[in-house]
């Protein structure tokens, strides 16, 4: 994960967040952070903390796990409260099949998603 | 375009596991069978387009993949450019050298993908595959392309419009014509129940649903219609060639994917829609992927795949096979190759050249390819109409 992506509850923010950004005119949010807004192509947009809070629009639980990463695990479609759709994994619940049906929220957490991996951006249910 | 294009040769080597074939050598026999098949010596390719994705990861081979790989082929001297768009470059490749034909500046153009993926070590070629989406984002999160397909399929399951016999169903009709065409990896039925049985990959997605790790190279001629006079072959023309990339999503999920705007956008240049189609390829990374691109591509409303695949449809001797090559599932999948084994299936079908699998009266074919993964979406795709 590169630098700027997310800022994490140790950068002195507070809860951890994801770095997006927002067009100036048209308010729109964006995920990545975006110099252009892809909505209105306006080249004015502003830094602007997202994702402390979403939503599971699709869930799917991996059972033939890539190199270094342990099966089994669920992988998410989230769309943050901002509007934005990521794709990362989901943690704090068991990888069951029916674990985070669409329309869960969920909320962030920034930890590694494998043994000795770099931090990365997750989910979990809320309150779970 | 500014002047009409057709395909003079095409030419594969079979897709499966070649431990002992490299890059160059699954490229130059695909190669050399297009040219032979056209009619044509190497002297007579004017420009060559190569696709290849993920040789710079597995073989160290980064830069000049084409001038490597097409010395096999007899082809030197003129422009070569190395063509990476993820699973679509075969498909892009081609599309640049039918623009090449096409605008003028050339008349006989030569179109190669190959992919080597067998390197020993099958781990490292699924992580070089995790290079097709955004590795600044996704990085060491577990992504794996199955889980995708099984987001997307889950849907159509939760909501009662596919059910899991439609998956094992699909998967059976790939293998059952992968069993018929020479070129394919896996060339042997399976049950329903064996498809339900195997390993589980993502979600709902089993071992047998799946696309497989292949080495295998497909190769293409165009030139232009005038040039083409006296070929050996039946000419196919081709009606239509378009490329896309994955557009800036809202989030909403009203958009059209990236595969149905590029299909919608050669349905437009060709002036024929699907009810004018004969036979399909289409990217079937996963074998359900199929049953998402006859609604994307306009075959049957939205929530009717299911129905479309019970009649029998989709099938050879159906109103509109899809993938009788076998497809992705059945053919196997060497990435940068796949775009061009799709049209070199169409070529043989409408030149009544397909043997067993051959679609009869076949008259137009579809081929639809995809590339990479951006913001939910597919980040490439092309797609050619093809007539004789």
């Amino acid at each position: 994960m590169t630098q700027g992506v997310f800022r994490s509850s140790t950068d002195g923010e507070g809860a951890p967040s994801l770095a997006g950004s927002r067009c100036r005119y048209c308010a729109r949010v964006s995920f990545p952070a975006r110099p252009i807004c892809p909505w209105c192509g306006r080249e004015d947009t502003e830094p602007v903390a997202v994702g402390r809070r979403g939503t599971i629009q699709a869930s799917a639980v991996v059972y033939h796990a890539p190199i270094g990463f342990t099966a089994p695990y669920i992988v998410a479609l989230v769309e943050l409260a901002e509007g934005p759709v990521v794709f990362c994994p989901i943690t704090g619940c068991l990888p069951d099949e029916n674990a985070v049906p669409p329309g869960t929220p969920v909320e962030l957490v920034v930890a590694p998603a494998r043994a000795g991996g770099a931090p990365v951006f997750q989910f979990r249910p809320l309150g779970g | 375009m500014l002047r009409e294009v057709v395909v003079l040769g095409v030419g594969m080597h079979r897709f499966g596991k070649f431990p002992e074939t490299s890059l160059r050598e699954l490229a130059g026999e695909a190669g050399r069978r297009a040219l032979k098949d056209a009619g044509v010596l190497p002297r007579q390719i004017q420009a060559a387009y190569f696709a290849n994705a993920l040789a710079g990861l597995l073989t160290g081979q980064e830069s000049i993949r084409g001038q490597v790989a097409l010395r096999e082929v007899g082809v030197a001297g003129v422009p070569i450019v190395n063509v990476e768009n993820a699973c679509a470059g075969g498909a892009t490749a081609f599309h640049q050298a039918v623009l090449a034909v096409g605008s003028g500046s050339c008349d006989v153009a030569l179109a190669v993908g190959a992919e080597k993926m067998f390197v020993g070590d099958t781990g490292r070629t699924i992580q070089a595959l995790a290079a097709s989406a955004d590795v600044e984002l996704t990085h060491d999160m577990g992504l794996q392309f199955t889980a995708i397909y099984a987001m997307r399929i889950q849907k159509r399951l939760a909501s009662g419009a596919l059910t899991l016999r439609h998956l094992a169903e699909v998967t059976v009709k790939s293998h059952r014509h992968g069993c018929l065409n020479p070129y394919a990896q896996h060339q042997k039925e399976v049950t329903a129940e064996e498809v339900l049985a195997s390993r589980p990959i993502a979600g709902p997605i089993t071992l047998l649903m799946c696309s497989s790790v292949s080495d295998g190279a497909a190769a293409a001629v165009v030139c232009s219609a005038e040039a083409a006079r006296g070929a050996p072959q039946p000419l196919v023309r081709v009606l239509a060639s378009e490329l896309r990339s994955g557009a800036f999503r809202s989030g909403a999920g009203e958009e059209l994917s990236t595969a149905a705007r590029t299909v919608r956008a050669a349905y437009e240049q060709a002036g024929v829609g699907p009810e004018e189609i004969d036979l399909v390829e289409c990217h079937d990374a996963t074998a359900p992927g199929e049953l998402l691109y006859y609604e994307d591509l306009g075959f049957c409303k939205p929530g009717e795949a299911g129905r479309l695949l019970d009649e029998g449809a989709t099938t050879i001797g159906g109103r509109i096979p899809f993938n009788p090559s076998g497809g992705l599932t059945s053919r196997g999948h060497p990435v940068g190759a796949t775009g061009l084994a799709q049209i070199a299936e169409a070529v043989w079908q409408l030149r009544g050249q397909a043997g067993p699998r051959q679609v009869q009266g076949a008259r137009v074919a579809l081929t639809q390819n995809s590339g990479g993964w951006l913001e939910g979406d597919s980040a490439a795709g092309a797609a050619h109409l093809f007539a004789v």
